[in-house]
């Protein structure tokens, strides 16, 4: 090779490697970063100066030895970045000696000012008999409520009663609820709770909180973060898996519980989301959101109920919004979250 | 252990830490890539050399960049997880994850400069580990080759060399391919 093609070989190399799309480093990543960190410097949570719009919530509690009994409260809202966990060992260890600090990752939540009044099952224009809920509501407070202020959550327990056996995200009246105003809400759901017939055969509950983290003097609700690691994210096409106004993708990710105790898959929620920036969370109003029981749904997809120690498991779940959202150009977000989700009614 | 060069707080740990994230952490994740061909053990590499690094900053000197320290620790990080032996068999990833398609709008052109560049990058990806990480910090992270010696730890001189000959092992790859390098480019 001549110095002349040398040299035209290395311009070429460098415009190549230039090319190259900007690498991301996921948020995600950054985030099991500075828990590591902190894990590992064995300090106590702090309260930096707020870099990101996510809101996060630490619970607090007493941790007594011999003491099956934890009094858990909330005591700040702070970023993802400050997380700090205390392992079970290390819990263990003070746990003979001393009340020790144990903190919760999680979410708040704060309820919309919103009554909600004779949740039943109904029928909409254009649906299946009885396959749909609906609601009066009513804005009890001063304020109009604009629909992106406030986020839903259906859920529905069996006919003789139980726990929350399928949930999902819904969205406030479109056109807004003036103070004190009534109006009445209605939802199509889809899902495994509904028969062949789509009628709907369990008891629907609904609740609608502020779409944005609370903090702990305000939150009405803590949602938890599961000890579950949520890795490699992958949303893909459903081959036919789209009509003249919807379409679904199919959402993948590995589960892997990073705590020192089994995880019990059925005990947990999956909250997915897709956003344009990669900050946001899943208040965000421009989001898509949706919830899920981390259980296998679809035909022929399958996975442990039980999540060992360290062991890892590749769930999926499949999604499904209007035609016009594009799953594909946004940032898909997988966290998993401590059931119950929902409040006792 | 720490050092007194630390920032004493958390919060300033954090800070810097998350910082350094913004700024490096792409390139982290590349230089680790070009080494496993991975791209989640690429993330847990980039995770174990940023967590490395806050332990080990009371030992950063200064006499080079935070970033040349970083892929500093990154180089040798992935060397050890490849010579773990565990990795070699999960290079499953097919081809170069982060190239990115510039495409000219005459589809002959798109064609000829994909497999143009496809062919490059099957070529570099043939190369030995020693020149292919000398390209890798040379061009991909635009170092200079006194920069890529302070990183692997060797000679200004090495790295001129290896530099020189990695292009003539790609330049006699390309011609192997059926001559889709330099003439096409």
């Amino acid at each position: 090779m001549t110095r002349r093609e040398d040299g035209e070989l290395d311009a070429k190399l460098r415009r190549i490697y230039r090319e190259r799309e900007p690498v991301p480093f996921r948020e995600e990543l950054k985030a099991q970063v500075l828990r590591d960190m902190y894990a590992r410097s064995g300090e106590a949570a702090y309260v930096p100066a707020a870099r990101r719009r996510r809101g996060w919530i630490s619970a607090a509690g007493l941790w007594a030895a011999g003491v099956a009994v934890a009094f858990v409260c909330l005591v700040v809202a702070v970023p993802k970045a400050a997380w700090h966990t205390a392992s079970d060992q290390e819990m263990a260890k003070h746990a003979q000696h001393q009340p020790v600090q144990r903190v919760v990752r999680g979410y708040g939540l704060e309820y919309a000012p919103i009554e909600v009044l004779d949740v039943r099952v109904g029928t909409l224009p254009g649906e299946p008999a009885n396959s749909c809920v609906l609601a009066e509501l009513r804005n009890t407070s001063s304020q109009t409520i604009a629909e992106p202020d406030v986020m839903g959550v259906l859920w529905f327990t069996p006919k003789g009663g139980g726990e929350e056996n399928w949930l999902t995200f819904v969205n406030a009246p479109a056109q807004g609820l003036k103070p004190g105003q009534t109006i009445t809400w209605g939802f199509h759901p889809s899902g495994p709770h509904a028969g062949t017939s789509q009628a709907l055969s369990e008891t629907p509950h609904l609740r609608f909180f502020y779409s944005q983290s609370a903090s702990a003097d305000t939150a009405n609700l803590v949602w938890s973060e599961a000890p579950v690691e949520v890795e490699d994210v992958q949303v893909l096409p459903v081959p036919g898996g789209s009509g003249p106004t919807w379409q679904s993708a199919d959402v993948y990710a590995t589960l892997v519980n990073r705590s020192s105790r089994a995880v019990n898959l059925a005990n947990e929620r999956a909250v997915i989301w897709f956003s344009q920036q990669p900050s946001d969370t899943f208040f965000n109003p421009s989001v898509v959101r949706f919830l899920f029981h981390v259980t296998p749904e679809l035909p022929g997809v399958t996975w442990p109920t039980t999540l060992r120690p360290g062991a890892r498991a590749r769930v999926e779940f499949r999604v499904l919004s209007a035609k016009e959202t594009d799953f594909f150009s946004r940032i898909c977000h997988v966290v998993v979250l401590d059931a119950p989700l929902v409040p006792k009614d | 252990m720490r050092h007194a060069r630390r920032k004493e707080t958390p919060a300033g740990d954090a800070q810097l830490l998350a910082e350094w994230m913004e700024l490096y952490g792409g390139d982290v994740i590349r230089l680790a890539y070009s080494y496993v061909h991975n791209f989640h053990k690429a993330e847990d590499i980039a995770q174990d050399v940023f967590l490395r690094a806050w332990q080990h900053y009371g030992e950063f000197q200064g006499h080079s960049s935070i970033k040349t320290w970083l892929l500093s620790i990154t180089a040798n990080r992935a060397r050890d997880v490849l010579r773990s032996g565990v990795e070699r068999r999960e290079l499953a990833d097919d081809g170069e994850a982060f190239a990115r398609v510039v495409e000219p709008t005459d589809p002959a052109d798109v064609v000829a400069n994909k497999l143009a560049r496809d062919a490059v990058w099957r070529a570099i990806r043939t190369l030995p580990e020693t020149y292919r990480e000398v390209m890798e910090l040379y061009y991909g992270n635009d170092l200079t080759t006194r920069e890529v010696a302070e990183v692997l730890g060797v000679r200004d001189q090495t790295v001129r060399t290896r530099l020189h000959r990695g292009r003539i092992m790609l330049e006699q790859a390309l011609a192997e391919e059926g001559g889709m390098g330099r003439d096409q480019a």
